[in-house]
Formats: C-alpha cells, structure tokens, sequence
C-alpha cells in the first residue's frame, strides 16, 4: 500500500489512464486522424505498464538508468541537485490558498480578489504585521489598477459577483 | 547581411531599445533571486508579448535569455545558492573565494567570463546560419519527422535517470499537441465536448503552469523561500577579476566550446553544460588540486559555460523549431503568439527575426556583465529578498497572464491543472523538458509525418529509404540504445 503513495506510481498510473482514455477516444477517428495518437498513446500505455513493472521490481527498474550527462559526482552538486525533504502540510495549505486565491478572482475580480489573497498570505504565511500586509495588499491592487489595467489596458477579470461571465 | 542591417537599424527605434531593457532588467531580476529562473521569467512575460510587433516582441524575450545567467552567479558567490541552476557549479569556487574576502574579484570573473562564453556561442551560432540554411532546403517531410524523433530521443536520454519516464514524459508532450483542431486533416480530436480545447491545450498556461507555479510550489513544500542573513561585503577586484579570466583563456575557450556544443544538443540544459564544462576544466588544469578551494579558474569553467549554451541552444530552436532548452521552448511558444510558425522557416522567411534574437542576447549579456560588474555591491541587497514575499505575487502573476490572453478565466485555472502536474512530475523523477520538447514539436511531427505517407502513397518506406532520413532514423535508434547498452558495461558484477 505504501508503493502506491509514491509520487512516482501516481504520476505513472495518471498517465496510463489518461494515455488509455485518449486511445480509446482515438479509435473512433479516421485513419489518418487516429495514426499519430493512437501509435503514441500505445506506446506510452506500453511504457507506463513497464515503469509500473520497474517501480514493483527495483532491479528491474535500475536496468533503464541511463543518460550521457550523468557522471557527475554527487559530491561535488552542492545544494540545489539534492532531493530534497518535502513539506506535504505546507503543500497543501499553498494549494489551498492558490485555489482560495483563484476563487476570490473569480466571485470579486483581480482588482478586489489579488490584494486580499496577497494580504491574507503576507499575514497568515509569511506572519508579517498587520501594518505591513494592508500595505502590501494595497501596493498590489495600485499596481493592478495603474500597471496592468491603465497603463497596460489589459481588461481584467471583473468577478461573478460583479456581473462578469466566465468564457 | 541586409536582414543585419536592417535590424541594427531597427534597434535604434526607441520601443526596441525600451523592450529590450525591459526584458534584460526582467531577467537580472530573476537571474538574481535564488529559485526563480529564466525560464519562469519568460512564461510570465509570455502574455505580454501577445500583439506586439514581433521585432519587440524577441527583445524582451531574448533580453531575458541573454541577462538571466550571469546574475545568478553573484547569488553563487554570495550565499552559496545558485540564482538559477545553471550557476550551480559557480558555488564549488565562488562561495570559498567569497569567505576569503574576494567577493568582487570572484564577480568580476564570472561576468566577464559570462560575456565571454555568450559571444563565443553567439559567433557559433553566425558562422553556422548559412551553413544551416543550405541543410534546411535539403529537408523534406520524411527528413524533418526524423528530426523531431531525433530531437525528442535526444532529450529524453541525454540527462542521467530513468529514460522510460523520460519517454513517457515525451509521449505526454506529443499527445497533448495532439489536442485540437488538426489543420491536415481538418478534425477537432480530444476536446471532450468542450470549446475550450477547440484551438488545442492553451500555449500561456501549459509554460506559465508548468515552469513558474509549479516552481512555486516546489520552492514552497521543500521550504527554500527563507534566506540568508549574512553580511554581505563586496569591495573591488574587477581590474584583478578580468585579469584572471585573461590568465586562464585556455579555459575560457575550451569551456565556451563546451557550453556550445551542449546548448546544441535539444533539452539538455545549462545545469550540465556548466558541470561538464567545470569537471572538464578540472581535469585538464595545471592546478586541479586548487578546484573547489576558491579558484578563479572554476568559476572561469563554470560561467563560461553556461552563457555559451544560448548560443548552441538557438541553433536547433532557429533551425528546425527544435528547442535546445526549457528556455528556447518557451521562446517558440512566443513566437507562435506573435504569430511566427516555429520550424524550419524561421530562418528562411524571417532571417531578421533571427538576427533580433542574436542581437539581442548580445545586447542583453552585454547589460548584465556590465550590472553585475559595477552594481555588484547594491544589487546583492536583492539575493536578501524573502522568497516568501514574493510567491504571492508571482501566483497572481500567473493568474494574470494566463487569463490576459484570451480573457478566459478557464486558463487561470488551467494554469493551476499544469502547475501541480508541473509539480508532480518533478516529484516523481518525471523530467518535464522532454514534455515540453514533445508538445512544441508534436504538430510539425504529425504533420511532417502524414505528408510524408501522402507523398509515398501510404508507404512507411519513404522513411527509410531517403539517405537523410535513414541516417536520422539510425541516429535516434543509436541514441536510445546506447545509455543502456553504456550502463550494462559500467555496471559491476553483482554478489549476492
């Protein structure tokens, strides 16, 4: 059980499902429409079984280890080549806020929804004082409203509860 | 050399010269900040460049390719944490040279030896278009299939790992370009019913999602948004610093040929040219013994490299479409916004644009060799910035710009969708260049590939029977069969 909490088997197991849907959708094409996905999905399906294969049997697995670039010592990358320990709650809760921050967006627009993700962020995340969050919270919705809309004259989004329609 | 001219010409312009600066001071900026890399910048630059007349348009985007290397050196030497992973091997010298207190002499080598190694590249790279030119009218669809195959084959293999996820990675790219309208055989596949997927996967959030929220989001849950809080003290030795990268032109040249021949070969990035290069230049100094202590030769090696790789990298990007990095995929993604089909053509019908991108990377390495030379002392103030200022601001930033382009807040959350695939991948092991390389070559491929069928009836034949072709098919095959057949050999024999 603990094999299928592997980053590595729920990528592979997302791809053979989403390699076999596209195949199966592929059949119903005509043939010249069909041959290129159809023969990628097939491959792709047929490398993600043998990955599958190699992550259940590691020695397997060590026989498709290659690369021409791959000598380098270990010792001599310093920080940035190593894995390194991954956070999971703080994963998490960033997702939660750039999902938070996606739906603030779409109910109140950019112009309210970015600034008050970005408060909420520069105090509950990177517990920064109040003064300090209102401040950045306010730097950014004059950089929206100055940079990107007067100056750039893009047409930000301007919330669902605004009278904007999704597209 | 009329497209030359044309283009010196056209840089005097002032929106040329203001898009260039803008995206050189883009990309120091980023260079700088440990995490954000260059290939962040350009997807979050991508939709400004939507509309914009296409000389201008490649300023910006090559003044960030160009300045986005050298600063990060100076975030080497300073904290010892590379401001982009192409400056990686500067830490092993600059950081020790840095604790003795030569800071600035450390910088100044790396900046010089920066604009060194990007001219050798970019001369490379002019001496090769004309050559190139004549190869590409030789291609036909059968040739330029085996190319794509050639290219993807070679960035699935060419880095250290597990070449099956680089081959499924790949697989992923091709099927993901096969989303959409399909202009040879005028058919809208995998849509799912929706509009949405009408025109394909949406360009903007793929590059954005993938390259600058999924790096957030790796920034975040490995826990790098904290810095250092070191005094930082750079006092003089730029007189000294370019007599150092005089001293060891040995180095400099063979590191810049290193970095070129590397940024050729497609998806392999900066990161290795620049540790190659350092272990090359290792073991053919004088002093090997003295690397990694605090040696101005390393980092001569080191940084040489990494900026003679644009140079290499533009050769297949400009080429054939094929991109040479993450970088150059995101530079085709922004020709196509600009409404440039990446592919063999771009060096036969639109020569000026090339010429735009070399002068502009020129330009660009130019401004940040000079930044980080002079501005050294100031600049490093920036490395000190919290990561975790920035994040949400990048965040709104991708949000911003996926959605700017179309106006459609279906990209904004599709650019969440590649963000944590993006992010999985690389959790995974998954190199994510190959995906990248698949998706921007997938249409030429299937293209390529069904003209190829039509002019030979239906025949698979013509793919081996044409001498270039042929040849490219053995090439790819070789290719991927030798990292195995090279690991079986070095492998020890196993007791039990």
């Amino acid at each position: 059980m603990k094999l299928l909490q592997r980053p590595e088997i729920i990528f592979t197991l997302a791809a053979l499902l989403f390699c076999s849907v596209l195949f199966f959708i592929a059949l119903d094409y005509d043939v010249q429409s069909r041959s290129v996905p159809l023969g990628v999905a097939l491959v792709c399906i047929a490398l993600s079984l043998l990955l599958l294969i190699a992550e259940f049997y590691p020695p397997i697995g060590r026989r498709f280890i290659g690369g021409y670039f791959g000598t380098l010592e270990k010792s001599k990358q310093p920080n940035l080549e190593k894995m390194p320990k991954h956070n999971m709650k703080k994963l998490a809760y960033t997702f939660v806020f750039i999902l938070g921050s996606f739906l603030l967006i779409l109910c109140f627009g950019f112009l309210m929804g970015g600034p008050v993700s970005i408060f909420i962020w520069l105090k509950w995340r990177a517990n920064i004082s109040w003064f300090k969050s209102t401040l950045g919270g306010c730097v950014s919705y004059v950089a929206l409203l100055f940079l990107f809309k007067m100056a750039m004259g893009l047409n930000l989004f301007q919330g669902i509860f605004f009278g904007a329609i999704v597209t | 050399m009329d497209a030359f001219l044309s283009v010196l010409t056209a840089l005097g312009q002032l929106d040329s010269l203001g898009m260039l600066l803008l995206g050189s001071s883009i990309g120091f900026m980023f260079g700088m900040l440990p995490g954000l890399g260059g290939t962040a910048a350009l997807a979050l630059s991508l939709p400004l460049v939507y509309g914009m007349d296409p000389d201008a348009a490649m300023y910006l985007l090559s003044g960030i390719i160009g300045a986005v290397a050298c600063p990060g050196a100076i975030t080497a030497i300073i904290l010892n944490t590379p401001g982009t992973a192409v400056n990686a091997a500067t830490c092993l010298d600059g950081y020790p040279m840095a604790q003795k207190g030569e800071a600035g002499r450390a910088i100044s080598i790396a900046a010089f030896a920066s604009l060194a190694g990007a001219l050798f590249g970019i001369f490379i790279l002019v001496i090769l278009i004309p050559v190139v030119r004549t190869v590409i009218m030789s291609f036909t669809p059968p040739e330029l299939f085996m190319l794509c195959a050639v290219g993807l084959v070679t960035a699935t293999v060419a880095i250290k790992g597990n070449t099956i996820k680089g081959l499924i990675s790949g697989c992923l790219g091709l099927l993901m370009a096969s989303v959409g309208y399909s202009h040879v055989t005028a058919l809208v596949r995998f849509n799912f019913g929706t509009d949405f997927l009408w025109d394909g996967v949406p360009l903007i959030p793929f590059f954005i999602g993938l390259f600058a929220l999924g790096e957030m989001l790796w920034i975040i849950s490995t826990g790098k948004e904290t810095v250092s809080r070191e005094p930082i003290v750079i006092k003089g030795g730029r007189v000294q610093g370019l007599k150092d990268v005089v001293k060891y032109r040995r180095c400099l040249l063979t590191s810049s040929l290193i970095g070129t021949g590397i940024g050729i070969i497609p998806g392999v990035g900066g990161s290795v040219a620049n540790f190659v290069s350092y272990l090359f230049g290792q073991q053919f100094s004088k002093t090997p013994e003295k690397f990694g202590t605090g040696h101005p030769e390393g980092i001569v090696a080191s940084e040489a490299a990494n900026d003679a790789k644009d140079g290499g990298s533009l050769i297949p990007t400009l080429a054939f479409g094929l991109p040479g990095s993450a970088e150059m995929a995101v530079l085709l993604g922004g020709l196509v916004l600009v409404g440039i089909n990446p592919g063999p053509t771009i060096m036969l019908e639109h020569l000026n644009l090339v010429w735009v991108i070399i002068i502009g990377v020129i330009l660009a390495n130019v401004f940040a060799s000079t930044m980080a030379i002079l501005l050294a002392n100031h600049l490093a103030k920036v490395t000190r910035v919290n990561l975790s200022y920035l994040i949400p601001i990048v965040i709104l930033l991708c949000f911003i710009g996926s959605f700017a382009l179309r106006n459609s807040m279906l990209d904004a959350f599709t650019v969440m969708i590649f963000g944590l695939l993006g992010y999985m991948m690389r959790r995974g092991g998954f190199p994510i260049i190959p995906m990248v390389i698949g998706f921007v070559i997938g249409g030429i491929a299937e293209n390529a590939f069904l003209q190829s069928l039509m002019i030979s009836d239906g025949s698979y034949a013509i793919f081996f029977t044409r001498p270039i072709s042929l040849v490219l098919f053995i090439l790819a095959m070789f290719l991927l069969v030798l990292p195995f057949l090279d690991s079986r050999i070095e492998r020890p024999p196993q007791t039990n």
